[in-house]
């Protein structure tokens, strides 16, 4: 291994450990819930095909993509949790605004975590819909982390 | 009634610090963007006793807003605190330079953020 691509890999190292880090501070801090993390699994394809998906880009010092995606149920719940709104009040904005920000927020403390100077995120994307299968093209392996809130299942799909 | 503005694009976020900017007994006006926030600011100036501003937003960031709230002498005196998901040492050193009082990263508890508003605006205990 060259010392670029070792330097390469601590990064990558940092960001999963830190992504997992804040996949729990996230969801405990801001929506008074406590999940646990389940493992890791390489996946073939990054594909989001759950009803609520929050996706954001890496560029920088490590390119790479990270998504969010949990059932429709779980996503309104976590988004009253957060905001105080009852379920049945929730509209679709408010379902896709805090999913982005979910989103935004656990990819901001990887970063934050993972201490690596020069990494940008974009701004955050949310794919909400009965159907959806989002499919994205990447340049790194795809790991599936899983996170259990109750019997709920959390992923996130990461590749970097 | 002192007041709080909330400069956020995201409607969580502004809900989530409305939600305990009543909670201590403020009324928390909200701003989407930049632009409407210093609009806002102008508008309220003698009532607003803290800005609570996002980093990271469509067109001005949060850094351009600040410095252009304190190169105007009519709202420079308000203080504003940071609230941002960016918490790079590098951020907060721009962003005090520029005239923040105070800065939280996101995520936050209910009580960390009740803390540093209650601190940004020199009402926090001993």
């Amino acid at each position: 291994m060259t010392e670029h691509e070792q330097m390469q890999e601590q990064i990558r190292a940092g960001l999963l450990e830190g992504l997992i880090q804040t996949v729990i501070q996230v969801f405990e801090t801001m929506a008074w819930s406590r999940i646990t993390y389940q493992g890791e699994q390489p996946r073939k394809h990054f594909v989001l095909a759950s009803q609520t998906c929050g996706l954001i880009g890496i560029r920088g010092a490590r390119d790479g993509l990270v998504g969010v995606a949990l059932d429709r149920h779980l996503g309104l719940e976590i988004v009253s949790r957060i905001t105080g709104l009852p379920v049945p009040n929730i509209e679709l904005e408010d379902l896709a605004d805090g999913i982005a920000e979910l989103a935004n927020m656990i990819c901001g403390g990887m970063k934050a975590k993972a201490g690596i100077h020069g990494l940008d995120l974009t701004p955050p994307l949310a794919v909400i819909g009965q159907d959806a299968t989002v499919h994205w093209k990447t340049a790194h392996p795809v790991r599936e982390l899983t996170f259990m809130l109750d019997r709920d299942i959390i992923r996130v799909l990461v590749s970097i | 009634m002192i007041k709080l503005l909330t400069i956020d694009d995201s409607r969580t976020i502004r809900r989530v610090i409305s939600g305990i900017g009543a909670m201590l007994g403020f009324e928390v006006l909200e701003a989407e963007n930049g632009a409407e926030g210093l609009a806002v600011l102008g508008e309220h100036v003698h009532e607003i006793g803290l800005v609570l501003l996002d980093w990271n937003m469509p067109g001005m960031n949060g850094l351009e807003v600040l410095k252009s709230a304190k190169a105007n002498p009519r709202i420079r005196h308000i203080p504003v605190m940071m609230v941002t998901t960016e918490g790079e040492r590098d951020y907060i050193i721009q962003a005090i330079q520029a005239g923040a009082v105070h800065y939280q990263t996101k995520p936050f508890s209910q009580e960390e953020m009740a803390t540093r508003i209650l601190e940004a605006m020199g009402m926090g205990g001993a």
